[in-house]
């Protein structure tokens, strides 16, 4: 058995947060907003861009897909990424579940590119769509992308 | 965390990792709205290890995934090998997904807290005050080194020994005492004057 040392670390970051003065949490919380907010536009314009590459490297008008799927479940992290200019959408969830799907055609070492189109399909409709569905049509979509990727990583 | 609750970080240098320019640059302004001391970017871990080596911060919040050396192996390194002043600072791991291949990885890497990706001013800035009202030990067996992981302390599960000499077992044990009459325990709550 392992010798196992217990230890206190003093707190530093309590001594700076907590000392006289600062800011409001709702201040801080409001400059922070307002300054991820400049980068909204551009962030739109990154997640469009991203979208329509995988869709043009995966889609379905491309009979078979010559990509590496580490390149896919990149550009599905990098969605995530981004996908809070859109908190709405839903676009985080259902890229999480197209990250599911590729890790687990990655550990089973295939491919599964009808699952993967289901998941673009569903990428571009929420992106385009996802606010106006609202809470329960967005849970639907997003219910059956879990499936798809729960079939595949559940075998 | 209430709105209202005062705090500052204009003594708290934070840096930040991720391979990604765009998401790093969402991170750096949600940290840059909190009015930090300083931030210091960097896209990749191999780069955060170089300047952890060197120079002193009070925070690091790192990505996940990221390719040659990630989030994980970077804060593993942090509570194994960095020296003074880096090796105990709080480290956050930010991560949108976490592959089935690394989950032990994120697991044992050190890491105080996780945020999931997309992140929110309002998330980061509840977990710093989570991280500044951390009360836990830091643990080092040899494979784990960084805060305990057991906070709930809930004991064992039913059924199972603890390995703790600590350890609460699932089942009371018969009282030691009568019980307190209800006049004793009144008595107990009771306001009292007191001569200092």
């Amino acid at each position: 058995m392992s010798l196992v040392r217990k230890f206190k670390v003093p707190n530093r970051l309590a001594q700076q947060m907590f000392g006289r003065g600062g800011k409001m949490v709702k201040d801080a919380i409001k400059a922070s907003e307002a300054s991820v907010a400049e980068l909204r536009e551009q962030g739109l314009a990154a997640l469009d861009e991203l979208l329509d590459g995988m869709m043009a490297a995966y889609g379905p008008d491309v009979p078979a897909p010559d990509a590496d799927l580490e390149v896919l479940y990149i550009k599905s992290c990098a969605i995530i990424d981004l996908a809070g200019f859109t908190p709405d959408s839903g676009l985080a969830e259902a890229s999480v579940s197209l990250c599911d799907l590729v890790d687990g055609c990655q550990e089973a070492g295939v491919t599964d590119w009808p699952s993967v189109r289901v998941h673009l399909d569903a990428l571009m409709l929420l992106r385009r769509q996802g606010e106006k569905l609202g809470p329960t049509g967005r849970e639907v979509v997003l219910e059956g992308l879990r499936k798809v990727s729960r079939r595949r990583t559940q075998g | 965390m209430n709105s209202g609750t005062r705090f500052s970080l204009d003594k708290t240098s934070f840096l930040l990792v991720d391979d990604n320019p765009q998401a790093l640059d969402i991170l750096a302004q949600v940290v840059q709205g909190f009015g930090p001391k300083s931030i210091t970017r960097c896209d990749s871990a191999v780069e955060a290890k170089e300047l952890l080596g060197r120079q002193p911060f009070d925070i690091l919040i790192t990505d996940g995934q990221m390719p040659d050396m990630d989030g994980y192996e970077l804060i593993h390194w942090l509570r194994h090998e960095a020296g003074e002043p880096n090796r105990f600072i709080p480290a956050l791991i930010i991560s949108g997904h976490v592959r089935m291949g690394q989950l032990f990885k994120a697991r044992d890497c050190g890491a105080s807290f996780t945020i999931t990706k997309p992140i929110t001013p309002k998330v980061v800035l509840e977990r710093l005050f989570f991280i500044a009202r951390d009360q836990r030990m830091f643990i080092d067996c040899g494979a784990y080194i960084g805060p305990d992981r057991r906070f709930k302390r809930e004991g064992p599960p039913a059924g199972m020994e603890g390995r703790r000499s600590d350890d609460l077992g699932a089942e009371v044990g018969d009282a030691a005492a009568p019980n307190m009459s209800q006049e004793e325990i009144d008595a107990m709550m009771k306001p009292s004057k007191v001569n200092l």
